[in-house]
């Protein structure tokens, strides 16, 4: 295990440079990630700078390892800038003549449908009340169909409050940016949606370049935030690693809740008619890209602020989430190793001799989970038995695992 | 022959422990150990996520269900509310023979009635009335439980209530990193498979001929120096490490398998193979609009439950399927860099 210097939370940053790695532990050990280049080589990779700054003599390195280092942060992100807008742009092009002409549609038909609701009362003047009353209903009934329709495709207003079609397009330029953000982002509220075949087909192509981008964007940012945590206080240093891992994440998790509180408030400011708790609930399925789509800010002016906002966000939440992810992952493998001694136990079960050893060695081990002491020394406990546990693992070389997926949070 | 020896060996070592009559209170025991093992393997993570899904579709049928029939309920009641106004203006309030303000108050009311259907659907997410089934049913939770701790999120259901809100916070808070260590467990497992199963086809061209060659050797009374023999018999041996499947390998698995989704998809919702495609690209990248749907067109009663269990066991092993993907591309890019990085180093040591 290693210990001392090395921090103790432990964070993959995996897609951060397709350079910086993460070796997979054997089990029970903790290893931090492992870069195979040094800084400068992998930001000349990132930023397409040429190898210039390999060549560099010793005098002014470090101050052009720095910019070449922040060139690569601002660059990539003001790349993925670049592409969304871009991608806005494109969207609402595709888009935007459709969505007038289903507008006007939609308009036209809920005029005709009330017309000939009005039309048909005054027809059937003759009739019963109580004939009457089922014919009301009957026709009422397709007068709420095509406003339901209506609503859904975003005819919002009542048509009598005279506004054109065209002013209530929801595709306007900062929307079409909205929404090209939320699909890199995979969030993908889907309040609006591209219809038409180009659209959906540019969507493909565009998410398909786009998300791997957006994902090393929100790495890095990560890795910014992660950075920050992996100093803790010196009167930690006496607390069990196992203690302290569980505290950090506790913390992390604090901190996210903080996070999405701030936002929260900010949002209720911003929106106006969200309550707090609604506000905390947008920014929550935001963070965490599930992103339903039934509350979203409405006001197209802070688009762009409510954008940086997710971005920052989504970087802070993967990694926290990450570092949750990883507290599951060992406790996992704990009960895995334990697991393990539980088939064997199984599988002797006729050798008498056999049972009787690795019954031993198995009281031996709850004993000792049992017995409270100190915590230093039941971890110690856990981990020989791990590492016993896995010997024949051991043997096999060990596994580079770089796992992308984690910002699809 | 060292095979033979080990054979032999063990062979004996079962010979000499003779196995003990075990009475029923073992072999429960033994069952139960090994149930437990079996548990906490990888399969046992697979068992978690699904479980942890259902008692999630239990929790939200519960909180969410009952919603549903007071908003459907709220609607028709207007509904006839107007329908009753509408009568009392026309038998009653005004001269049938003057035409303007009759239709004046008529169109009032209407409007009023549309501004509340407007507000139902948007607000409180009223379907009509012709969508008969509850969208909280077993499998619709399920399937939302499911878009929830994959952050696909659809939006087509929605929770409506506070708690339901409240529940959905806590629900994601747990299951994100639950499925995010399904996603890496499952994947590097899929990884390792698809490795072995690549060298075994493709990069164990020799294996067959050296194997015959041995096979010929044996038979024959030909004597065999120690070396020759170890060389023969020796299978080229599987390193995870130092396979690489190739990119377009993977990519062409990915593009496979969205191609058969929008294949099935296409046929059992009616959806062009566009629409399918689209659909399962937005799912899997976990982007998930919500615009399309499956279960949206289709009336209760044509299998609808089967249809969303089977879209969401379709998302469970895509999402692990394209993790896997990711992880061995990932290893193929780092590997190609790493040459290219080497290489570079020593141009430059070379300038130097």
């Amino acid at each position: 295990m290693l210990r001392g210097p090395s921090p103790p939370i432990l964070v993959y940053f995996y897609p951060r440079s397709p350079l910086a790695c993460h070796v997979e532990p054997a089990i029970g050990s903790i290893v931090g990630p492992v870069e195979l280049f040094s800084d400068d080589v992998r930001s000349s990779f990132v930023m397409g700078i040429e190898t210039e700054t390999l060549l560099d003599t010793k005098t002014d390195r470090s101050w052009r390892k720095r910019l070449t280092k922040f060139l690569g942060h601002t660059g990539l992100f003001l790349l993925l800038i670049a592409y969304t807008v871009f991608g806005g742009l494109v969207f609402k092009a595709l888009e935007h003549p459709t969505e007038v002409a289903t507008l006007e549609e939609h308009e036209a038909l809920v005029k005709e449908c009330r017309s000939d609701f009005l039309k048909s009362i005054s027809k059937n003047r003759e009739a019963s009340e109580r004939e009457f009353l089922t014919f009301l209903d009957k026709q009422l009934n397709t007068y709420e169909q095509a406003v339901q329709n209506a609503a859904r495709g975003g005819l919002l207003v009542p048509i009598t409050e005279g506004r054109q079609p065209a002013d209530l397009a929801r595709w306007n330029n900062l929307q079409a940016i909205f929404f090209a953000s939320t699909v890199l982002t995979t969030i993908g509220y889907g309040n609006i949606v591209p219809v038409t075949t180009g659209g959906r087909t540019f969507c493909l192509l565009f998410a398909l370049i786009g998300i791997p981008l957006c994902v090393s964007v929100i790495a890095d940012l990560g890795s910014i935030v992660a950075n920050r945590f992996t100093g803790l206080p010196s009167w930690l240093e006496k607390v069990s690693t196992t203690v302290k891992s569980l505290l950090s994440a506790l913390v992390a998790l604090l901190l996210l809740l903080l996070y999405i509180s701030v936002g929260a408030l900010l949002f209720m400011f911003l929106e106006g008619e969200w309550s707090f708790f609604e506000s905390f609930y947008f920014c929550f399925i935001t963070m965490t890209t599930i992103g339903f789509g039934d509350l979203v800010p409405q006001k197209p002016e802070y688009m762009l602020l409510c954008t940086v906002y997710i971005l920052i966000g989504l970087g802070m939440t993967s990694t926290i989430i990450e570092i949750v992810r990883n507290e599951y992952a060992k406790s996992w493998k704990r009960i895995q190793a334990l697991a393990e001694a539980l088939r064997k136990l199984a599988e002797a079960g006729g050798s008498a001799t056999e049972i009787a050893s690795l019954q031993n060695e198995f009281i031996q081990r709850i004993t000792m989970t049992d017995n409270n002491k100190s915590p230093k020394q039941w971890e110690n406990a856990v981990d020989t038995i791990v590492r016993n546990m896995s010997k024949p693992k051991l043997k096999e070389p060990k596994i580079v695992q770089i796992i992308i997926y984690e910002t699809s949070v | 022959m060292p095979s033979e020896t080990v054979a032999s060996r063990s062979s004996s070592y079962i010979q000499e422990s003779p196995r003990r009559e075990r009475t029923w209170g073992q072999k429960i025991k033994d069952g139960i150990r090994t149930f437990l093992a079996f548990m906490f393997s990888n399969v046992g993570i697979i068992c978690l996520v699904v479980g942890y899904t259902i008692a999630g579709s239990f929790v939200f049928m519960t909180i969410e269900g009952s919603v549903h029939n007071t908003r459907t309920h709220k609607v028709a009641q207007e509904r006839n509310k107007t329908a009753e106004k509408l009568w009392r203006l026309t038998c009653c309030e005004y001269n049938p023979l003057v035409e303007d303000p009759w239709k004046s108050s008529a169109n009032e009311s209407l409007l009023a009635f549309q501004r509340f259907v407007v507000a139902a659907v948007l607000e409180q997410g009223y379907e009509g009335e012709d969508y008969g089934g509850n969208r909280w049913s077993f499998s619709g939770s399920f399937l939302y439980s499911l878009t929830v701790i994959t952050t696909i999120g659809y939006g087509n259901v929605v929770p409506r209530t506070e708690w339901g809100k409240l529940a959905t916070v806590c629900y994601a808070i747990v299951g994100l990193p639950l499925f995010l260590l399904y996603l890496s467990n499952i994947g590097s497992i899929l990884a390792q498979t698809c490795k072995w199963i690549y060298f075994k086809c493709f990069l164990c061209t020799g294996c067959k001929a050296r194997r015959q060659a041995f096979m010929i050797r044996q038979e024959s009374d030909y004597e065999m120096s120690i070396e020759e023999y170890l060389e023969l018999s020796r299978a080229p041996e599987f390193k995870p490490q130092a396979v690489t499947v190739p990119i377009t390998l993977c990519l062409s698995i990915i593009i496979g398998y969205l191609y058969g989704g929008a294949v099935l998809f296409a046929r059992w919702e009616r959806w062009g193979l566009l629409d399918g495609a689209y659909f399962c690209f937005i799912s899997l990248s976990t982007i998930g609009f919500g615009d399309i749907v499956p279960g949206d067109m289709i009336k209760e009663g044509e299998g609808i439950e089967l249809k969303f269990i089977f879209c969401s066991m379709y998302l469970l092993l895509g999402m692990a399927l394209i993790a896997m993907c990711f992880n061995l591309m990932q290893e193929e890019v780092m590997h190609k860099l790493k040459v290219v990085g080497e290489g570079m180093r020593a141009v430059f040591r070379c300038n130097n």
